[in-house]
């Protein structure tokens, strides 16, 4: 006869399976604590730029540059309508702790010093492509990181499954 | 080697089961420490922002301190006594176990004030994804699997053999690491549950996980330093995981009143780490008593238990009201001052 210690340890390790098995079924994982993934999803993206030659240029009103063109598709892919926001680095860091902002691209590389105050995606890879009228090219492979607000895991992870696909090809 | 050869030539002077015990926690420290470093290794890799996840990395290179003075403070035990060292190098383990406890307190404060910092600052924990063969994961989902599946380690391969080793070698060291073994389960399971609530949306649970595993920490330090620290300030030998005085002292009052030419018996017994040396106060019924009788006494007393090493025998007009009588507890007179001696005249 097996006593009722020896049978929760024995249906821990099961139990814990189950639940994690129901947990990536029926929960989205990861989740938003502001929800902001969801609100995106066919409303506004609210993006900041800071121009960065080769990466971001033109204006608020026009943006241009290969990092603008990957925004444009990421919103594109999730029904969102970009609005952009033309800033200094700092400025665009203090509106996304301020909630203002959503996405920040620019001259953002994997050293950033801006990670200690927001969320950052890992590194991407731009390949040098043939230059945008008007705009100067990238000379060599670029690695660059986009900023976000922190703790926002569903959006980050939906960033990076989209630049995981546009910069596979 | 040298070290070796020095190790060797004393492991020989302990029975055979203190030897084959010896001999295997020595290899499973080295297993701990080897599984410990690949663990610590791949923890770094995927722990990320998560102040849990580093919180429990932390612990993990905090864990390699009591193995690595362990070994070290084995190879000083062995050294004889010198004139310079008359008591030998026993307390080597002590010191170490001092070491541990000390740093576990000091590094688990400073791991809770960062914690709770970020849960008063409302940081919010970044986890993004990583490519995994050609696919975007969550990173908290590797933190998860990480966690599950290194807890094997301490749980059932390593924990429990150093756990049945440590009171037959009489070492607390082994015995307050095979503890901290055990627990480790509850870090793990801190850690798991404090990343899936990052990944439901409860950015606080990645920080109270922190926090719960740096009061862990703390409380293995503490309890740690105070063990090595009772030792060390040379407390009443007590059993390797300090439950209880030494059931020695019974054996060795017993020993010595089975004597006829003893009347009174006291002592204190002090752990030097792992061996424990007695200095026994004897009253002998007649004035006088020999240099033999004391001798047989002593090797008496010796040959009682292997951890016995360093006996000394004291012929005394009076046993010191501090001694210990090796009676039985609970025992009335044990608490009771021993009765004074009346010198009637006449």
């Amino acid at each position: 006869m097996v006593d009722m210690n020896t049978l929760r340890r024995r249906m821990l390790a099961p139990l814990t399976a189950l639940l994690m098995v129901v947990l990536v079924g029926c929960v989205d994982i990861p989740a938003d604590p502001k929800g902001s993934l969801e609100r995106i999803r066919g409303g506004v993206l609210n993006v900041g730029i800071s121009l960065a030659p080769g990466l971001v240029a033109g204006t608020e009103r026009e943006p241009s540059g290969p990092l603008v063109e990957l925004v444009h598709d990421y919103a594109a892919s999730i029904n969102a309508t970009p609005n952009w926001t033309l800033r200094s680095e700092e400025q665009l860091v203090v509106f996304l702790e301020e909630e203002t902002l959503d996405l920040a691209v620019g001259g953002f590389t994997p050293d950033t010093p801006w990670m200690d105050r927001v969320g950052v995606t890992r590194p991407f890879t731009l390949e040098p492509t043939t230059p945008v009228p008007g705009t100067e090219a990238l000379e060599a492979p670029h690695e660059f990181v986009m900023l976000l607000q922190p703790g926002e895991n569903a959006l980050i992870s939906s960033v990076e499954e989209f630049l995981d696909e546009e910069l596979q090809s | 080697m040298k070290i070796m050869r020095v190790l060797k030539a004393n492991i020989r002077e302990f029975p055979e089961q203190q030897q084959t015990a010896l001999k295997q926690a020595i290899k499973w420290q080295i297993f701990t420490i080897c599984f410990t470093l690949v663990t610590i290794t791949v923890v770094a890799f995927v722990m990320g922002n998560s102040m849990a996840m580093r919180t429990a990395w932390i612990e993990d290179m905090l864990s390699l301190l009591p193995q690595i003075s362990f070994l070290i403070a084995l190879f000083f035990t062995y050294k004889q006594p010198t004139l310079r060292h008359p008591y030998g190098w026993h307390r080597a383990m002590g010191v170490g176990h001092l070491v541990s406890g000390v740093a576990l307190l000091a590094v688990g404060t400073h791991l809770g004030y960062e914690a709770a910092k970020g849960l008063v600052t409302a940081d919010h924990p970044t986890i993004g994804t990583v490519q995994l063969f050609g696919n975007t994961v969550w990173l908290g989902w590797l933190m998860v699997i990480v966690m599950a599946l290194i807890v094997v380690g301490p749980l059932w391969i390593y924990g429990p053999p150093k756990k049945r080793l440590a009171p037959i070698l009489h070492n607390k060291v082994l015995s307050a690491d095979a503890d901290m073994a055990k627990a480790d389960w509850q870090t793990n399971a801190a850690s798991i549950i404090g990343v899936l609530g990052v990944g439901v949306g409860f950015w606080w649970l990645d920080g109270a996980a922190a926090v719960f595993i740096s009061i862990g920490i703390i409380l293995d330090g503490y309890k740690n330093t105070k063990m090595a620290l009772a030792d060390l300030m040379d407390q009443r030998a007590r059993t390797s995981d300090s439950a209880k005085p030494h059931p020695v002292r019974e054996d060795i009052a017993a020993c010595a009143r089975a004597r006829m030419w003893v009347g009174d018996v006291g002592m204190r017994i002090r752990d030097e780490g792992q061996l424990l040396q007695v200095e026994l106060f004897v009253v002998p019924r007649l004035k006088r008593v020999s240099v033999d009788e004391l001798t047989e006494l002593q090797q008496a007393i010796c040959d009682l238990a292997w951890n016995l090493h360093d006996v000394v025998v004291i012929p005394t007009s009076q046993i010191p009201e501090w001694a210990d009588r090796g009676l039985p507890f609970p025992h009335p007179s044990a608490t009771k001052s021993p009765p004074k001696k009346h010198h009637e005249k006449g």
